[in-house]
């Protein structure tokens, strides 16, 4: 970081502070994977406060029955912003810009195997978000849902500017995504440290790497299915138009195909990062490597057979339903060998409950809970009865905080002093989860019951006579609650930059690369290439008398 | 690419720059597997205007040879190249180009005709729609080949195709391959099995 | 790579004092502001999509540039990073005895899956044995079992599914390929968990998970498709499995044991 500032013209250049126009050069203009990860979570962290102003402004209107603080197309609009912001430009930008900061200092790399094509990742996501969010200032947001059913997206319907911006957005951040997922490929396979075979990557590695896979399958189908879309509205292609011979029907299959493994591609990084978190923080070695390696490919294998799932109330026949069901029921195997092994890993540990360790056990918890609702919603007759309704909105938010969020927030808990060199404060972390956790089982918990109760999603308001009132005050106040807990997150991230605990390079007593080198790292990360021969060097240097590699075997 | 030892694998599948290659090529596979996937899910299903019969199979036939005479040609320039005989590299990579634009002069002749003859326009039915797109593609990634063999000629010209930059002309001919082997599919989709 | 030569190379780069880094570089910007313009200019005004191709083009030139030899990339000083510490705020030791691995010898999981295959091609003879002898004739267990993904299947007749389909012999034949080779899998991922001795492995492969089994599949089959738990004689539903589980069973028995590599200096 100091490297690229230091100006080898003068010396005196160097004891006056920069202007802040040199940093903000230096940012654009950087081919370092650290800073390009830096960017990508400054704009996770900024689209996450506008998506949850748009999710608290939906919750407001939900309060009361017959309210009508929000018009009923601003609420369409809200929705379909928030859905698309929260995956396309928080979920997504936020494990990569993790992924793109922490893999190279993982496999003990210098940078990543195409660190210009790491920039254009960078800007091509941020600028799709531009894109979308341009529609709001063109006045006419889009207003069709995150998952833009056809023949809503067709001309006759969506006569704005929005559904275009929407779909132009997404194609050239899926440009950026893709870059980044070859990207990512291309170094965890070709750029490993000496020794380190493909069997003995940290875990997290492992899992961007099929996470990338997944990119690399998922994300082209739903630019083809973007582009047809445009193809549609503007030069008069019929692919969506019922009326003409085109069918609805297959943009629902376009766009799960690659809608469902997107959730893995959201989730699987953070398994990653609570397998490094879990071990750490119990002193022991991850249980079971060989099959949490294994459960990972199993998913992303197994989530490309799956998207039809959420389709089982369009009517398929028999046969289609059977086999989805079963290949959707089938995703909980290898997930729960995950969870059996994190609790493996923990039970007779030396646990710290420090705050990297309690949000992984909030994840957890809450991830088991979201996933036995997924389980229930993979049999097609619940099916039939809860889909499109809160139930469905409860059980992907359960997933989706509860798994990608609790993971994500342990994972920047446990990175943030590599990060910046200095310790985020305790105290206010443990507020924030507790504050975030509460919040969060006031907000989805009633979801549930509301959703059986019948109550649709994406309604703007409802009849106060069905029971559904108490049920979403309650899921109002819980966001309220939670709103606090993002605002303590921003303020102990900015405020322990300047005034945390200095960190060292190794607080956590931790095993992998990353903690080898000095927090925060040089621009080339390491002065010399380090030598690896176990999944923990670090374990291997502090004990030579003692060593991982006697256990694992080199033939691994 | 810049840490020294990775230079020992240069030749293998997993030297860094092949494996990126190689995993957007997959992407690409998808892509066009999407597009041929709803092509071949409209078979059939044009009640209005022109059908698929109105394709014109010896010019297909025609552009199917230049594309594949392409990929021989390729294949004997980066041979060339690696045995380090810059004459020969050119005259083949030449002449690859050459093929590739007379694969596009061949599609640009046989979309005169549909649009001339037959009035099929990517908006006039589902046929047209799907063809155009699929087939539009397909000519694009084509006209993107082309261009990056072109800047792989000036390169090389220059003299600028040495060290690490070698491995591209290797790169540009797997895309070019890639791009080929699309053909084959969409000719046999397209023009033998949907027409 | 080996290992030796790796670690030699890192000794010989240590004199080092600047290490060669990609150069900033705003071409990937340029050219990720040309395609956002193209795109925005099919939302709004073609002109934007002017300006987007025509930064497109000039952004990848910039980037060809910095692709030369020597134009890309500059020195580093080297600063000293400090030594790893193993002592920072927390300071609790790792745990050792969770590495230790039992048992030390096991049946390779690849002698599960032979196991399936061989029991796989065993089962059938039974099951053929059965349908003949009960005067159903050859085909009739193989299309109860493509049954179990084709519902339509149990609309037709006791006479029909007697009869000789195509379809739903090549159905068959793909479920039972595939549930031999699972079912060895699991198989042979759950020995190291099994009684290490011969009987113990016959009983537990040949009775026990043949039961488990047949228990899942008794209870289950009446919800997936409950017109097809009628046709199942489950006596001779179960002699079929045992025979898989003893095929299977016996396959492992016959493979060699490997050893896991010792845990050394630890209890």
């Amino acid at each position: 970081m100091q490297s690229a500032i230091v100006d080898n013209s003068t010396e005196t250049r160097m004891a006056t502070k920069p202007p802040w126009t040199v940093y903000l050069h230096d940012y654009i203009t950087t081919v370092d994977h650290k800073k390009i990860g830096i960017l990508y979570i400054l704009m996770a962290l900024v689209f996450l406060v506008i998506g949850g102003v748009e999710a608290i402004l939906i919750r407001w209107q939900l309060f009361w029955p017959r309210a009508d603080i929000i018009p009923p197309k601003l609420f369409n609009q809200l929705f379909t912003m928030h859905g698309t912001t929260m995956v396309f430009f928080v979920g997504m930008p936020i494990l990569i810009g993790l992924g793109n900061y922490f893999v190279p200092l993982m496999i003990g790399a210098r940078d990543m195997a195409f660190p210009r094509l790491n920039s254009l990742g960078f800007w091509a996501t941020f600028l799709g978000g531009m894109i979308v969010y341009f529609s709001f200032l063109a006045g006419d947001p889009p207003d069709v849902g995150w998952f833009a059913y056809a023949p809503l997206t067709e001309k006759t319907f969506s006569r704005g500017i929005g559904t275009d911006c929407w779909a132009t957005g997404l194609l050239v951040s899926g440009v950026g995504t893709i870059a980044g997922g070859v990207n990512f490929i291309a170094t965890i396979v070709g750029l490993r440290a000496p020794g380190m075979t493909i069997g003995k990557v940290p875990f997290f590695v492992w899992t961007i790497l099929w996470t990338s896979a997944q990119i690399v399958l998922a994300i082209p189908p739903l630019s083809a299915a973007l582009i047809m879309v445009l193809l549609d509205r503007h030069l008069g292609a019929h692919f969506f138009d019922p009326q003409t011979g085109g069918s609805a029907y297959l943009w629902q299959h376009l766009f799960w195909f690659f809608g469902h493994p997107e959730v893995y591609i959201l989730i699987l990084p953070a398994f990653g990062m609570i397998s490094e978190v879990i071990p750490v923080f119990s002193r022991k070695v991850l249980f079971g490597y060989e099959f949490m390696a294994a459960a990972t490919m199993g998913i992303a294998f197994i989530s490309l057979g799956v998207w039809a799932h959420h389709m089982f109330t369009v009517g398929m026949s028999r046969p289609m339903e059977i086999g989805f069901a079963a290949s959707s029921l089938l995703v909980s195997i290898p997930t729960g060998i995950k969870m059996f092994n994190w609790l493996a890993t923990m039970q007779g540990g030396k646990i710290r409950m420090d705050s990297p360790m309690l949000f992984a056990c909030g994840f957890l918890g809450v991830f088991v809970f979201g996933g036995l609702t997924g389980v229930m919603l993979a049999a097609v007759p619940i099916d039939w009865q809860v889909s499109d309704s809160y139930f469905v909105v409860a059980h992907f938010h359960t997933v989706l905080i509860g798994g990608t969020l609790f993971a994500t927030f342990a994972g920047l808990h446990y990175w943030y002093p590599k990060m910046t060199g200095r310790m985020l404060n305790e105290r206010l972390a443990k507020w924030q989860f507790w504050i975030l956790l509460i919040g969060f089982l006031l907000t989805f918990g009633p979801m549930h019951i509301s959703g059986i109760l019948g109550m649709p999603r994406r309604i703007y308001t409802y009849p106060p006579d069905r029971g559904w009132d108490i049920w979403n005050q309650v899921a109002t106040i819980g966001a309220l609650i939670q709103a606090p807990s993002f605002v303590l997150f921003l303020v102990n991230v900015i405020g322990s930059r300047w005034w945390g605990k200095p960190a060292g390079n190794n607080p956590w007593n931790a095993w992998t690369l990353e903690w080898a080198t000095s927090s925060p790292p040089p621009a080339y990360n390491f002065n010399e290439v380090p030598v690896v021969r176990s999944r923990r060097p670090l374990w291997d240097l502090q004990h030579p008398e003692d060593p991982d590699w006697k256990y694992e075997g080199e033939h691994a | 690419m810049n840490s020294s030892h990775h230079a020992e694998h240069a030749n293998s599948l997993t030297e860094p720059h092949r494996v990126g290659m190689l995993s957007f090529l997959v992407s690409e596979v998808a892509f066009f597997g999407t597009l041929l996937a709803v092509y071949i899910a409209y078979i059939g299903q044009t009640t209005t205007g022109p059908k698929p019969d109105v394709l014109s199979l010896p010019l297909a036939i025609l552009g199917t040879v230049f594309l594949v005479a392409s990929s021989f040609t390729v294949h004997f320039a980066d041979h060339a190249l690696k045995l380090a005989k810059p004459f020969w590299f050119r005259g083949w990579w030449l002449l690859t180009i050459i093929f590739g634009a007379m694969f596009l002069v061949v599609t640009a002749i046989e979309w005169k005709g549909l649009i001339e003859e037959h009035g099929l326009t990517i908006a006039t039915n589902i046929f047209g729609t799907t063809y155009y797109t699929v087939v539009g593609f397909h000519a694009a990634h084509l006209t993107v080949g082309l261009l990056a063999m072109l800047i792989i000629l000036g390169l090389e010209c220059s003299g600028q195709l040495t060290g690490k930059n070698a491995i591209g002309a290797e790169l540009v001919s797997w895309y070019w391959h890639f791009v080929d082997g699309v053909w084959i599919f969409v000719f046999t989709i397209v023009y033998l099995i949907g027409r | 790579m080996s290992e030796a030569k790796s670690e030699k190379e890192a000794t010989e780069s240590r004199p080092a004092e600047t290490i060669e880094m990609p150069r900033s570089t705003v071409w990937p910007l340029v050219l990720s502001v040309g395609i956002a313009l193209l795109m925005v200019g099919i939302a709004t005004n073609l002109v934007f999509s002017v300006v987007g191709i025509v930064l497109l083009f000039v952004g990848l030139g910039g980037w060809i540039g910095e692709l030369r030899p020597h134009h890309g990339e500059e020195r580093i000083p080297i600063v000293d990073v400090p030594p790893i510490e193993f002592a920072g705020p927390a300071k609790v030791e790792g745990v050792r005895r969770a590495r230790l691995r039992l048992p030390t010898t096991i049946h390779p999981i690849s002698a599960g899956v032979r196991g399936g295959i061989v029991g796989g091609l065993l089962m059938p003879i039974p099951a053929a044995a059965w349908s003949i002898w009960a005067g159903h004739g050859i085909w009739y267990p193989i299309n109860l079992l493509a049954g179990l993904v084709m519902p339509d299947l149990t609309d037709l007749s006791a006479a029909n599914l007697e009869q000789f389909h195509p379809t739903y012999l090549v159905i068959g034949i793909i479920i039972h390929v595939l549930m031999s080779l699972v079912i060895g899998l699991v198989y042979g991922v759950l020995l190291p968990t099994l009684p290490s001795n011969n009987v113990g492995i016959i009983i537990a492969g040949g009775i026990v998970l043949p039961m488990i089994w047949t228990g899942l599949c008794h209870g289950w089959m009446g919800i997936v498709n409950p017109l097809l738990a009628d046709r199942v004689e489950w006596p001779w539903f179960v002699v079929s499995q045992v025979v898989f589980g003893l095929g299977a069973s016996i396959t492992v028995i016959l493979s060699e044991r490997v050893s896991i590599p010792p845990a050394e200096g630890d209890a």
